[in-house]
């Protein structure tokens, strides 16, 4: 017998169907609230900062106005407002390993938590977003939800082989539970909200 | 040795057994203040645990449903019936594809299964990513909480242990300082790393997805530079939708850590471009405890260690006084199912007050299944001669209403003129850490009688 067959046996035996509906729950949405205040005062809570711009316009002034991304040496840009400055050609993830910037695209921003989700079209992205001292994430503000129940209901999360809720930077407190901001990955941990 | 004398071992460092009840008490107010910020908490717990009950008693469904989706993805799916299965099949994927030197993520079912050494005695190098994890694998320990892995170490500690291992400057104790060191260290090792390991908070049956929670981003980067990635889970990890998923979201870094959600939460569906992607599904022993009624409930545990940060007990004698993978209120359910003589003592690490109840965020009455087991395990061994002649005369006592007030009497008398040092001498172990009461001068049957009087 297969380790498979054995375990489903232990279990009762292989099921086609389950024999009632899983339970739904439904959230109770929180109304009237200052969305992006709420996000932003999340994602502050979790070491970030969010930053509501008005237009297509007032985003490539701020990438323009930007010290960090106007100084950085090696920067990925998955925006076509910003060129990017990364080795060529780039074979591997491993090439990014000395990004300072990461500028990526998300799409949900999830008011409750202050994360967004960010779904990498490739591994070299998917890098950047880790691999880099700073991330800047940019998403659309009329895709801001008040809660992860909107967001879900909304997003295909297995549209892509990877996605991520991002909610501030890289983080760990597990020295006498001292918060110390990049543990592995970035640093610093931005979203812009256009 | 028992629970008891191992956390007498603890508690001997005072000033640390303090430090350390605070430490995990302040964990618990920052969760008592983010669940009071949501105000559907209560009906996010029952949410939460009534889809866990329902995925469990599916479960047969739920993971063929799993499997043949997560195939869909083009993930491998590998079934393990225990332990030694597991560390073969990992083994095996690893060998196959020629790496020997492998990062890995949290995972309490890796630490279940003993991979490490396994891997290790066969010449594969695996580094634990998450910081508290490395610290206690270069301390050659278990972790001391599942959340919190080297919560039971003073910052002191791991400055020296880190200026032997990485070379940080002698006396160097602040935490940012050994953070960034061992980021350094650790960046280089993500970056020779030929496999990733990571384990799964949640799979999606409906997607056939995995979801991995850190703060770190550890598991992201373990899996975003080598090609090849191992998720090892048990088969309880089961949600049925992704829609599903945000209920226990919402409730497991709240309950946690008091965050409203960790910095990564990550959604693989099968491999990257160019990847390979394995999931490795283990039974060791969870078929066996969904089949016992009174103890099934401890299957749907999202491993928030809520329960230990409240817990007296734990906070009073260390995550290693339970001498087992998973310590706490959950632990001292899980770990006699798995060795029943071994966890003997760990069902009485416990006062019963019932606070891992009130805050597990899937609801599971884990002072009840605390007694059932105290209930089984007490039918063979009931702890010690000394505890058996005394249960058999106070059931004498007990059972004759005239014997049991004389002998009321003759004690407080005798109480009265006795010594206190003869009364709660070595012999007596109810008065190691306790003080005898003040004798009452009347019986409470006297005092009743007076009162009807």
């Amino acid at each position: 017998m297969t380790a498979r067959d054995a375990i489903l046996r232990a279990l009762g035996g292989a099921a086609s169907a389950s024999s009632a509906p899983p339970p739904v729950y439904a959230p109770t949405p929180d109304p009237d609230a200052d969305l992006f205040a709420r996000f932003a005062a999340s994602l502050a809570a979790a070491g970030g900062t969010a930053r509501a711009l008005d237009s297509a316009g007032a985003l490539a002034a701020a990438l323009r106005a930007d010290a960090h991304i106007g100084a950085a040496r090696q920067l990925w840009s998955s925006l076509r407002e910003v060129v990017p400055r990364h080795p060529e050609p780039l074979r591997a993830p491993h090439d990014l390993a000395s990004l300072d910037v990461a500028l990526l695209r998300g799409e949900w921003a999830v008011a409750e938590s202050g994360a967004v989700w960010w779904a990498p079209r490739d591994p070299l992205e998917r890098a950047a977003g880790f691999l880099a001292e700073r991330v800047v994430l940019v998403a659309p503000r009329a895709q801001l939800v008040a809660d992860l129940h909107a967001a879900y209901a909304r997003l295909d999360v297995g549209a892509l082989p990877y996605g991520c809720f991002v909610s501030g930077p890289s983080k760990t407190a597990d020295i006498e539970q001292a918060l110390v901001i990049g543990a592995h990955g970035p640093r610093a941990l931005e979203v812009w909200l256009v | 040795m028992s629970h008891a004398l191992r956390a007498a071992e603890f508690l001997r460092d005072a000033e640390r057994a303090r430090w350390h009840d605070g430490s995990l008490w302040s964990l618990r107010e920052k969760r008592d203040r983010a669940a009071a910020a949501v105000p559907d908490w209560e009906s996010l717990r029952e949410a939460a645990a009534a889809l866990k009950r329902h995925v469990l008693a599916e479960l047969p469904f739920y993971l063929t449903r799993f499997e043949e989706r997560a195939q869909a993805h083009g993930a491998v799916v590998h079934w393990a019936r225990d332990a030694a299965e597991h560390n073969q099949i990992v083994e095996g994927l690893l060998r196959e594809a020629g790496a020997r030197r492998v990062v890995k993520s949290k995972s309490m079912l890796t630490e279940e299964c003993g991979l490490n050494p396994h891997l290790e005695a066969r010449g594969i190098e695996i580094v634990d990513t998450d910081l508290g994890e490395r610290i206690v694998q270069l301390r050659h320990e278990r972790p001391s909480h599942i959340v919190m892995p080297a919560i039971h170490l003073r910052r002191q500690e791991i400055g020296a242990l880190f200026h032997a291992e990485l070379g940080t400057p002698e006396g160097e104790s602040d935490p940012t300082a050994l953070t960034l060191a061992a980021r350094h260290d650790l960046r280089a090792r993500f970056l020779g790393a030929q496999a990733g390991l990571t384990g799964v908070n949640f799979a999606i049956a409906e997607t056939g997805g995995i979801v991995v929670c850190t703060n770190e981003g550890n598991a992201d980067l373990g899996t975003v530079l080598p090609p090849l990635h191992i998720a090892c889970m048990g088969i309880e990890k089961l949600i049925p939708r992704a829609a599903d998923l945000p209920v226990f979201l919402r409730l497991l870094a709240r309950s946690a850590t008091g965050q409203a959600q960790t910095a990564y939460t990550s959604h693989f569906h099968g491999p990257r471009p160019g990847g390979a992607l394995h999931i490795v599904l283990v039974d060791n022993g969870r078929s066996g405890l969904r089949a016992r009624a009174e103890f099934a409930e401890a299957l749907t545990c999202i491993r928030c260690g809520a329960c230990m940060n409240t817990c007296p007990v734990f906070r009073r004698s260390g995550g290693h006084s339970y001498d087992a993978v998973i310590p706490g209120p959950i632990g001292s359910v899980l770990e006699p199912a798995r060795a029943p003589s071994a966890h003997a003592s760990l069902p009485y690490a416990c006062s019963l007050c019932g606070s891992c109840r009130d805050v597990c965020p899937v609801r599971i009455d884990l002072p009840k299944q605390l007694l059932a087991w105290r209930a089984e395990l007490s039918q063979g061994a009931p702890g010690g001669a000394l505890r058996r002649a005394g249960l058999r005369v106070a059931r004498f006592a007990f059972q004759r209403p005239r014997v049991y007030a004389l002998v009321g009497a003759l004690a407080r008398r005798v109480a009265r003129v006795l010594p206190e040092r003869w009364l709660a001498g070595r012999w007596n172990p109810w008065t190691r850490g306790r003080a005898l009461p003040p004798t009452p001068p009347h019986s409470f049957r006297a005092l009743y009688a007076r009162r009807r009087r």
